[in-house]
Formats: C-alpha cells, structure tokens, sequence
C-alpha cells in the first residue's frame, strides 16, 4: 500500500534474509521500471540458486553413494562391528558435512572481505568473537582433560595398585596352592595309613577308617573311588554331590592318572568345595578323594579375583589403545563441537548483518536520492523497530524531498519569469538610446547598457567594475565630485547635470540624471545613472533659433535693400549725365551691385528659414540624381561629372524636389571647390516637379561657395572630376549615395563644423547650404557625412544615407 | 580442524587388523572320515612366545574356524550346502597357573600348564567334522570355503566399547578355498 500519494512502495526479495529492502528509483515512473528490472533479476537469481541448488545436491548424492560404498566395502571386508562403522561413517560424513559448510562460509567471508561487500567485516568480527568465545573454553577444556585422560589412566597402571593387584592375585593363589598341597599330603598320609592297615580298596571296613581322618583333618569328606571311578566309602554332606559330578566330569583323569594326585574346585549350592583326588597304583586300584569345604562362594571370589587380575593386566597391555581410543574421541567431540561453534558463528553472524546489511544497502539507496526504498522485515525484535523508524524516516525524507522538488520547480519557474523579465529589461536598456549606469557605493560600475558603454566611450566586458573617476576627465570629476557629495548627503535624491563627452573627435553632450539608491537605513550603497544624449537636441534648437534669426533678419532687412538699390539707380540714371566724375557711377553701381548681393543673401536667409516641409512618397533616387548631374554637366563642362548607379536601387519615401535641393547644393559646393568659375556662381537652383514628374525649377538660389580656392599645384585642379555614385546595402537597407570629388579638400575641423549654419570660409558666403542639405536629410531620417577622399588623395566625399523602409 | 583431517584419513583407510603373528602349519585337507566330510588341520602360529605372552597379561583368545561347504555352478552364485564353525577359547588361568582350552568338539575344557603341550593336543590335530556325504552328488564340484580367525574373547563390554579403533584380531585372518567332487579317490564312497 502506498504510504504516500504517487509514491509506490516496492516490496522486492523477500528472500533468504528476513529483512528485504524494497523500491527503487526516484519518481514512480522510474520506480515502476526499475522495479521490473529487479523483479526480471530476482527471477534470474532465483533461477541461478536453483541450479546452483542442484549442482549442490548432485556432489552430495555423489559423495553419499561414494560413503555407501566404502561402507559396504568396510563392513563386508574390514567390519568387526557393522553399526558401529556405520555410525563411524555417518558421523564422519556429517563431520565433513560440516567441514565443508564452514570452509564454504569462510572462503565466501573472505571473497565478501576482499570485495568489500557491506556487513562482511562486521560478519567477520561477529564470527571471530562467538567462535573465539566457544573455541578457547572448549580448547582449554580438551586440553585439562586430555591431561586428565592421560593422568587417570597412568594412575590406573602405577606400580603400586599393579603390586597390591599382584599380591592379591599371589595371596589367592598362595591359599588356593596351599590348600591343594595340604589336601595331597594328607592324602599321601591317608593311603599310606592304609596301606599300613591293608585295608581292602573300598571295602566297608574303610569306612570308619576314612570317617576318622575327615574328623581329624577337619574335611567335609574323605572318599574312595574304584578304578572305574565309581563311589566308594562314599558319605558326602548334603551339596557334594551335585558339585563332584561336575568337578568329575572335568576332570582329566588321564592326566590323574599319570600325574597322581589332581584336584579339582566344586561349586556347591551352599558352599564350595576343593576335591583332591589322588590315583591309587596310576588309578588301577582305585582313587582316594578328600573334599574340603572351602565356605560359601570361595571359588567364585577366588575367581573374581582372578579375573580382575586378567582385566587388569589386559587393560595394562591396552592402555595405549584406550588412551588414542579417549583421545581421539575427545578430539573428535572438540572438533565437531569448533566446527559446529564457527557453523553456528557463521549462521548468527549471518542473521544478526543481514539486517544491518540491508539496512546499510537501504541507506546508501537513499543516499543515492532512491527515498522510495523501504525495507519489509516479519521479525518482532529490535531489529523490527528499527526498520519500522527507517522506513518512517524514508517516508519523511521522501516526502521533504518531493516537497523540496516541488518548491525548486517553483522556484525554477519563478526564475525562468524573472529571467525572462531581467532579459526583457536588458533588451529594452540595450536598445533605448539612453544610456543606464549603476554603480555602487564605492563608485564602481556594477550595470550598464550599451548606450551608456557608448557614451563614456567604454567597452561593456571591461566597464563592469570600473571606478567611475578612472574614466573621467577633471572638469567631468569635478562635476560628477558635486553630485556626489550630494548623493551621499541625500541618497534618495534625483539630480541632472550635463556632461560632455569627446568620442571620435566628436563632442557628445549628455544630461545625466542621477538618483541615489538608499539602503532601507537611508544610507547611500550606489545609484543610478541615466545619460540622455542631447547633441542633436541641441543642434536642432540652435537650428530652430538661427532660422529665427534668418527670418528676423531677412525681415528687418529685406525691406530697405529695394529702396536702396531703386534710390541708387535713380541716382544713376539721373546724374550719370551730371556727374561726369566715374566715381560717381562706380559708386551707384557698386551700391546697386552690393545691395543685390544682400538681396540675394536675405533671400537665402528667407529660403533656409522658410524651408518648406517635406512631403514622402515612394519614388526613385535615380532620376533626381541623374537630373542633378547633367544640370551641373551643362554648365560646368570644365568639370568630368559621372554617375555610377547601382542597377538595383530600390524605391524609397522621399520628396524629390527636396533631395535635389540637396543634392545641387551639394553639387555646388562640389564644383566651387575646383574655383574654376570666374566670379561667383550664382547658382539658381530651381527645384520642383513639374506635373508630369520632371524637375522643374521653383525658385532661384545662389549658392556660395564654401570651399577655399584650390591651389594650382593640387591634382584635382588638371583634371577636376565629380563622381556621383549611388549603392544600396542589402544588410542596413540603406541607400547610400557618395558625392565625390578631387578638390582640394578639407580638414578635420572644417569636416567636422560644415554642416553648422553659418559657417563658411568664403568671403561673403552664407554658410546655409550644407545646413539646408543637413535639414532636408535629416527630415528625410537619413544622415549627411563629410569624409576624406582618400582614394584621389584629395578631395571630399559627401556621404548622404537614405533609409529605403 | 586436525581432528577432521585424521578422521578423513581414517576414512580413507579402514582399520585392518595389525595383527602379530601369521597362522603357519600344514595346508587343510578334506577326507571321508565317519562316512562323512572331515576337515584336517595342524595349526600353529608363528610366535608362540608372544601368544603366550598375551595369555599372561589376560588375554583370551578365540580361534574361530568357519566352514562353509557350497556347490559351484558356472552361471549362477555357489549354492551354499552347510556351514559350520568351531571355536576354540584359550585363556589363561593365573590362579592354577594353567592354560585353559575349551574343546567344541568335546565339549571339555582342557587345562595345561604348557601351552606348547595344550596346542599340540588341540590345535595341531584337528579333525573336524563337516557334514554327511549325503549331501554331495556325483558330477558336481563342491568348494569348501574355510576361515581362520584368531581374536580377543571376553573382553570387558566397557573395554570393547571404548576400544572403537582396536582390532580384536591377533593373527591375521587366513582363508581358503577346498575344492572337490566325488569323482576324486580320496571322496568316493
């Protein structure tokens, strides 16, 4: 049962062990795939043990066949006790059963040890330790009672209790031999006797004869036999005869016969009894018998006697044999009772790491980041309680962890917002023209856009970090030293101040605001710096106020020039006649002429301040160019004009009369550097189209050169060339159009400041028509550039770009 | 572990008997005796001081003699016609100093204070019985099968149970193979 919601627990291998640890991998997907996998690999193992199972039971059944046999062959040619060969075999066989199981163990605990698989160096102390714990009292104790063994049965042999077995044994023997001997002589002195009487063998009067000498030798009878050993005189106590038949019938009497006199024991049923019985003439006549009642179990006690002397000796003459028979039981009981401690070792060992093992192998699953790994365990002890806290644990930590991953996804989709966001604002700082900079409170750079890296004339990689003074100049320190002091006395405050920066020889103007940014203390840690470039702002105001000036003073002075020149024609006219003096007409005519040349320089004025607005439509470059070069190729056929146009220039907003406006001024300009006109060129420039779309002149304008005369010696003044040529980039869309000659050309300075209205270096010029071709461009969202020609060496290149979208 | 290792090899090799001496005399020989199949023994052994010696230190001593009369036959196992065995015990008496033999063919115990002179009468002219001739068949040849076993008697059970790797046997066993039919002239009738 899942213990938590998506989670699925995994019982895997319940196996050998009683614990099993189960589930694996991190999410349920992967869990439900690696749990097929160690499914797949349980039956694989399974399948592994099985066989190994069978391979197991084939050696065994070998090695039992192979016990049979030697066992048959021991019992049928070796055997004196089947069963306990048998035994012997059988306990032999468990004993390398044993064996074989404890090697086996410990040749796997050292592979385990040697592989470094977990539990093994704990198993391998657990092992050591119980079998230590049995196998040093058990040697001990085999050693005391070998010794034991050995002393008890030397003690048995000593010579002392081997003297008293011997004495025993020759006291016995001394009263039984002398019993016997005491029985032959008075049986010698009884047949002597007899024969002295002449007594007839065996007759009646023998009788009271015999009776006497059993009273006087104190016998229990005294008796005579015949040669056919039949009874004679014969009056035995009650119990001698059943004990004489039996001594008669063992008795050798050949043996009595040739020797004389044997005797023989009795055993009676009251008491026993010694028969001697002495041969009369080699047993021809007859046989003399005296019985002596020897008391009740005196053979069996002299027997015991005996008997326990032959025990004796016999256990004297096998005491090595007993000794090896103990000894090698002793060592057989020590060795079954080590091997079956270290089998027991082994199994306890086994039982008490393989819990610790799976719960090691459970943790380092977890450690691994599997937290859906959980341990079955059926036990009711320690061990129990321990995988249930495990298990508990894991579920816990699964738990925080899904948790955890589930905040990081938030957390990661709140960062992919926030990078997005910071993206989304970089792109816009990066984009806008104003330049963003923040430093912080030691006045080092810590963010900056392109734009503000552009102003301060920096590269993004190396501004990161810089110190903001190390950059400015010491009229720019001082300014930003100002409002610094005032960020650091108010850090929430916003400041403007503007600065000018050189880039390229080009002078930007930049109005700073700066703002403070307060700790939550209100202490100052930095600020932000936003530059705003104002350079053109600025120019266009000045424009807007030298247009002013141009209408005011086309104005003011329009007005008086007609009467001026009419007066002075007059005067002309009506005193040419009078006045014969030629100063006098030099006079007039040089007013008439001067007041002309204000009327066309008010007119300029009037034209540069009435510029009219221009009025895009789609059209093409072409045509106007081509117009304005052959104007410029009639009147100026002194000058080489060309034209080189890109086949494939694309259309474009424009207003034609107002680009060719541009254009003959800049043309203009052009051929009154070469200074090969004579006098000034008045240069009517007509612009407009006409309806059906052809240039058609507007208005007159008289453009004065700016231009400087053209030294003699310079190249440009042999050949003087105009080139005019018009390409589109496909990568800017930009149409670009050069105007280039080889005039003498300008300087850096002038370069720069020819596009500022007023500024000529022509006596009497103007200085409005590169300021009018700068407006006209400018409306039309393009740009103007004067640059070196350096392809001639000489001369100036107009630059003008037109955006074609 | 050295205990385990002794008792492989004493499994490797099955305790045999060490024995002291060999039986020596002449070889057995079968005859009519009594109108049937007699056996004739003259039995010694090759150390008698030791046996003697044995006997002293309370040795008995058993001598065993298994006869089993079979009839052979090519194809099939020997077909087993009778068996008899015989025993005699010899101890030693040290109370009379004498040496004692119980005769199974008698049924009496023999003393002696010569053990030479005892085995003379005993052992070195044996003639035992086997069985009548009746059993026997013309045209079939007839194997006597004849074990000699000379071992520890009467040991104390305490001792004989102790003494697991001990063998009872003090000669080593003899065995042979009589063969014979009545078509020989010693076996016809």
């Amino acid at each position: 049962m899942p213990l938590f919601p998506g989670e699925r627990t995994q019982p895997v291998a319940k196996g050998r062990s009683r614990t099993a640890v189960a589930g694996s991998g991190h999410a349920p997907e992967s869990n439900i795939l690696t749990g097929t996998a160690s499914l797949v690999k349980s039956q694989a193992q399974r399948s592994l043990d099985r066989k190994k199972r069978r391979r197991e039971f084939f050696w065994a059944a070998m090695g039992l066949l192979l016990v049979l046999v030697l066992l048959f062959v021991q019992i049928q040619y070796f055997s004196s006790s089947s069963i306990f060969f048998a035994l012997f075999f059988f306990n032999s066989v468990l004993l390398l059963g044993i064996l074989f199981v404890v090697l086996r163990n410990a040749m796997k605990l050292l592979l385990e040890r040697r592989r470094r698989i977990i539990g093994s160096r704990l198993r391998t102390r657990l092992v050591l330790a119980i079998s230590a714990m049995t196998l040093i009292p058990c040697l001990v104790m085999f050693l005391v009672t070998a010794q034991f063994v050995k002393i008890s049965i030397d003690f048995w042999f000593q010579n002392q209790v081997e003297s008293t077995v011997e004495t025993s044994l020759e006291m016995t023997r001394r009263t039984y031999e002398s019993t016997a001997a005491r029985l032959r002589s008075q049986a010698g002195f009884c047949l002597a006797e007899i024969e002295a009487r002449d007594y007839g063998w065996g007759g009646v009067s023998m009788d009271a004869f015999l009776e006497r000498k059993r009273q006087e030798y104190d016998l229990a009878l005294v008796g005579t036999l015949d040669s056919g050993q039949v009874e004679r005189n014969w009056q035995p106590e009650a119990g001698i005869g059943n004990a004489w038949q039996e001594a008669k019938n063992n008795l050798d009497w050949e043996r009595l016969r040739r020797d004389g006199f044997l005797f023989a024991p009795g055993y009676g049923a009251q008491s026993d009894f010694m028969f001697g019985v002495l041969s009369v003439g080699s047993g021809r006549i007859g046989y003399l018998m005296l019985v002596e009642d020897m008391g009740e179990g005196f053979w069996s006690k002299l027997e015991e006697i005996s008997a326990g002397t032959q025990e004796y000796k016999l256990l004297r003459t096998l005491r090595r044999e007993l000794k090896a028979t103990l000894y090698l039981t002793l060592t057989v009981l020590t060795a079954l009772i080590a091997l079956a401690t270290i089998w027991f070792a082994f199994r306890v060992g086994k039982e008490l790491t393989a819990p610790i093992t799976t719960l090691v192998n459970a943790t380092e699953r977890m450690a691994e980041g599997d937290t859906s790994v959980r341990i079955e365990d059926t036990s009711s002890d320690e061990f129990a309680v321990l995988v249930k806290a495990f298990n508990r644990m894991a579920a816990e930590i699964g738990q925080s962890r899904q948790e955890l991953t589930d905040t990081n996804a938030l957390l990661g989709q709140q960062n992919l917002v926030l990078d997005q966001q910071r993206r989304y604002v970089e792109t816009v700082l990066d984009n806008i023209a104003a330049g963003v900079l923040s430093f912080d409170a030691e006045w080092h750079i810590t963010t900056a856009n392109k734009a503000a890296c552009e102003f301060i004339g920096l590269k993004l990689e190396t501004a990161i970090g810089r110190n903001i003074n190390t950059f400015l100049t010491k009229a720019q320190s001082r300014q930003t030293r100002k409002v610094g002091l005032k960020l650091l006395r108010r850090p929430g405050s916003h400041l403007q101040h503007q600065l000018v920066f050189t880039h390229d020889g080009e002078d930007r103007h930049l109005l700073a605001t700066s703002v403070g940014l307060p700790s939550p203390e209100g202490k100052f840690q930095g600020g932000v710096v936003v530059f705003e470039d104002v350079t053109e702002m600025e120019k266009m105001q000045r424009m807007a106020a030298w247009r002013e000036v141009a209408r005011r003073i086309a104005h003011e002075i329009k007005n008086p020039l007609t009467p001026i020149k009419l007066s002075a024609q007059r005067l002309e006219k009506k005193f040419s006649a009078e006045v014969s003096d030629p100063v006098f007409q030099q006079s007039t005519q040089l007013i008439v002429r001067q007041v002309e040349l204000l009327q066309s320089m008010v007119q300029e004025f009037s034209t540069f301040a009435k510029l009219p607005e221009v009025r895009l439509r789609r059209g093409k470059i072409a045509p106007v160019l081509q117009e304005s070069v052959d104007m410029f190729r009639n009147s100026h056929a002194n000058i080489i004009w060309s034209l080189d146009l890109d086949p494939n220039l694309p259309d474009l907003e424009m207003d034609g009369i107002a680009l060719q406006r541009a254009f003959l001024n800049i043309l203009t300009n052009a051929a009154e550097a070469f200074n090969f006109m004579e006098s000034k060129t008045d240069m009517k420039a007509e612009a407009g189209m006409e309806a059906g779309g052809t240039l058609r002149p507007q208005a007159r304008m008289e453009i004065k050169t700016d231009a400087e005369p053209a030294q003699e010696s310079k190249p440009g003044r042999q050949n003087p060339a105009v080139r005019v040529r018009a390409v589109y980039d496909p990568e800017t869309r930009m149409l670009r159009i050069d105007f280039i000659d080889n005039g003498p050309g300008l300087n850096d300075d002038e370069r720069k400041r020819m596009f500022e209205p007023y500024f000529s270096r022509k006596k009497g010029g103007t200085g409005l028509g590169l300021t009018i071709v700068r407006s006209i461009i400018t409306e039309h969202r393009g740009y103007v550039r004067a640059l070196p020609n350096e392809a001639d060496d000489s001369g100036t290149v107009i630059s003008v770009e037109l955006p074609t979208i | 572990m050295a205990a385990a290792v002794l008792l492989l090899l004493l499994c490797c090799c099955p305790p045999v008997a060490l024995a002291l001496q060999h039986f020596t005399g002449e070889a057995p020989e079968l005859s009519v005796q009594e109108g049937g199949l007699g056996l004739s023994l003259r039995l010694s052994v090759d150390d008698e001081d030791e046996l003697r010696l044995l006997l002293r230190n309370g040795a008995s001593l058993e001598l065993v003699i298994n006869a089993e009369i079979l009839r052979q036959r090519t194809f099939l196992p020997n077909e087993s016609l009778d068996e008899r065995n015989f025993s005699f015990l010899l101890k030693y008496d040290s109370l009379t100093r004498q040496y004692r033999m119980s005769d199974p063919l008698t049924g009496k115990i023999l003393q002696d204070p010569n053990m030479r002179s005892l085995l003379t009468k005993t052992w070195k002219q044996l003639e035992l019985p086997l069985t009548n001739m009746d059993i026997f068949a013309q045209d079939e040849d007839y194997l006597v099968l004849l074990k000699l076993t000379l071992q520890y008697a009467e040991i104390p059970p305490w001792l004989d149970r102790s003494l697991v790797f001990w063998s009872r046997e003090v000669v080593e066993p003899e065995t042979y193979k009589l063969e014979f039919n009545l078509d020989d002239a010693a076996f016809s009738r």
